[in-house]
């Protein structure tokens, strides 16, 4: 656990990489690191500070006392060193609630050879594909709402679902009149951060007696592909992951001894995908089935299902507009849990006062305590709807 | 809705359980197939697609570029373009050029003019609010690099001229002797 004063200073190096870019108003700069005759570098980042409230129950923070634990930057360089070869980093850092805690990581490290449009070949620390948003979710100037749906797009567990170490195959198959089909196959290694949501959310399920000591790095294997329909704007995509072995080590005290229990599990992600951006409008809708596979005899698999649709309306260059209602199944066997389910309708209100500073506000209802995880910080749960209202603002470059 | 995701949840289940994590149940591991057979159960979707697509047919269409021109650095060695080439550039698709230099997207600063917009829309298939969220998830995801942008023509005719593989629509009009046009067909 970080100390406050970690945390602190952490917080405000965040704050002073916000005020360099408002107050020197940074440009997206091509700089010749390399000499003249060198490939100039291309830096891209931003700062996000959000702020979430909440009628009842503490979610993705101290919520219901108002948080201001909401915040991501990042900062990254890109530039061509070779013919059809691309070399990319991003440092990364966030806090949302008690995941992340300002912990900079390195969310990508790549490079890439491109050899024709059909195929290339990243490796890396890199972006897992998975439906529209998982390789983005972070970057909330990308997308019209603060909170995407949290069943699928979950702002804790990000450690987990967005990078691995690895390497992927990449490329965009012509169909003619039918469009086009990319795809991207990968493979590689996560490692799940002891700071991080799925930490977080095995120690909210653990007994008063019982610790995470650790998590084990895992192999993934996955792809995605989407079909580029003819018609401008309309895609439909599918994406599968596969983890075989998600291992962790706890230790229970019990009164012969502290105990240490088998938590092995196969995970295995499964995700479809449709969206249609036409004129002022994007229209999106996803569902994702995820499926936990314990190795402990006497344990059950669990099925989680999540979908959502959303639809945005950009009125002009400075305002857009969006809703999407959602619904999440921890346990599908369970659909009438409300401590299993979550269900949020949320309306969303994006302003861009100029080309680098982005402002939203957003409002959720939602039924269903499904996702809070936080357990011992909401230890009354019941089905009455709840009310959660998110703001947040980023500086982009 | 929840019903008829369920139901179908339900029939693309193997029976590898789904009780309750209490409960007593054998293990089961997952069979990589699986997702193969779900997918292929989603058929159904894809031709909805295509039914579309064949609906929208007119929209395959290439506009012409009306009153502007594709402009490149003379180092590209292609003279030529067709309107899909053209539009897999400006959608990330196509990110080098034949001979391996890099494709740099260079735009006019969308308060320009409403036909600066009309252009860039016909060859993205998107307005400029969408064109920008687009090249931000590629830039910010490390696949891709994003559009450079200028707030006059000459600016940009200039930038175009001195960087290697840079690509950009402008006005037929402006002064192009430095750098190449390329014909779109």
């Amino acid at each position: 656990m970080k100390t406050m004063k970690e945390k602190i200073i952490k917080r405000l190096a965040v704050v002073l990489v916000l005020a360099a870019i408002a107050g020197a108003r940074l440009q997206a700069a091509d700089l010749n690191l390399f000499g003249t005759n060198g490939p100039p570098v291309d830096f891209h980042g931003f700062v996000s500070q959000g702020f979430l409230y909440s009628s009842d129950y503490n979610y993705l923070g101290e919520s219901s006392k108002g948080s201001f634990q909401f915040t991501e930057a990042a900062l990254n360089a890109s530039f061509n060193p070779l013919p059809r070869t691309r070399i990319s980093a991003q440092a990364f850092t966030y806090d949302v609630g008690d995941a992340g805690r300002y912990d900079f990581v390195l969310d990508y490290a790549q490079a890439e050879y491109t050899f024709n449009d059909y195929f290339g070949v990243r490796a890396g620390r890199i972006r897992r594909p998975q439906g529209i948003y998982n390789d983005i979710q972070d970057v909330d100037v990308a997308r019209t709402f603060v909170l995407l749906p949290q069943g699928i797009y979950d702002a804790r567990w990000r450690d987990f679902y967005a990078t691995l170490d690895g390497g992927e195959f990449f490329g965009t198959i012509p169909l003619k009149l039918a469009g086009s089909l990319s795809y991207e196959i990968y493979g590689g290694m996560i490692h799940p951060s002891e700071d991080g949501g799925i930490a977080l959310y095995i120690r909210s399920s653990l007994p008063a007696s019982g610790s995470l000591d650790s998590i084990n790095s895992a192999e993934v294997f996955g792809g995605q592909l989407w079909w580029n329909s003819p018609v401008d704007g309309l895609r439909f995509g599918m994406a599968g992951a596969f983890i075989p072995t998600l291992d962790y080590n706890l230790t229970i005290q019990t009164l012969g001894g502290p105990y240490h229990p088998d938590n092995r599990q196969g995970v295995a992600f499964e995700q479809y995908s449709a969206e249609y951006v036409w004129k002022a409008w994007t229209f999106q809708a996803e569902t994702l089935f995820l499926d936990l596979h314990p190795d402990a005899a006497g344990m059950a698999d669990i099925h989680r299902f999540t979908w959502y649709g959303s639809a945005a309306y950009r009125f002009n260059k400075w305002f857009e507009a969006g809703a999407y209602y959602t619904e999440y199944y921890g346990d599908t066997s369970q659909p009438d849990n409300s401590m299993l389910y979550q269900k949020d309708a949320a309306l969303a209100l994006r302003f861009d006062a100029t080309d680098w500073w982005t402002f939203k506000i957003e409002g959720h209802y939602i039924r269903g305590t499904g996702l809070l995880q936080d357990n011992p910080d909401n230890p009354v749960q019941n089905d009455n709807g709840w009310w959660l209202l998110a703001v947040k603002t980023t500086f982009s470059f | 809705m929840k019903k008829i995701f369920l139901k179908m949840r339900q029939s693309l289940d193997l029976g590898c359980g789904g009780t309750s994590p209490l409960s007593q149940g054998a293990t089961c591991r997952v069979v990589p197939k699986r997702g193969l057979a779900r997918a292929l159960q989603m058929m159904p979707l894809l031709k909805i697609g295509l039914v579309c697509a064949v609906l929208f047919d007119g929209a395959l269409r290439a506009a012409a570029l009306d009153g502007f021109v594709v402009i490149v650095n003379k180092g590209v060695t292609t003279t030529s373009i067709s309107m899909a080439a053209l539009k897999a550039i400006y959608t990330g698709k196509t990110t080098y050029w034949p001979d391996g230099q890099s494709v740099g997207i260079v735009v006019l600063d969308d308060q320009i003019t409403d036909k600066t917009d009309e252009a860039m829309e016909e060859v993205s298939g998107m307005d400029t609010s969408h064109f920008k969220t687009f090249w931000q998830r590629m830039v910010f995801s490390g696949r891709g690099q994003m559009p450079q942008k200028f707030g006059d023509t000459a600016s940009l005719v200039a930038y175009v001229a001195s960087t290697k593989g840079a690509i950009a629509i402008v006005p037929a009009d402006a002064d192009l002797k430095s750098v190449q046009k390329l014909e779109v067909k």
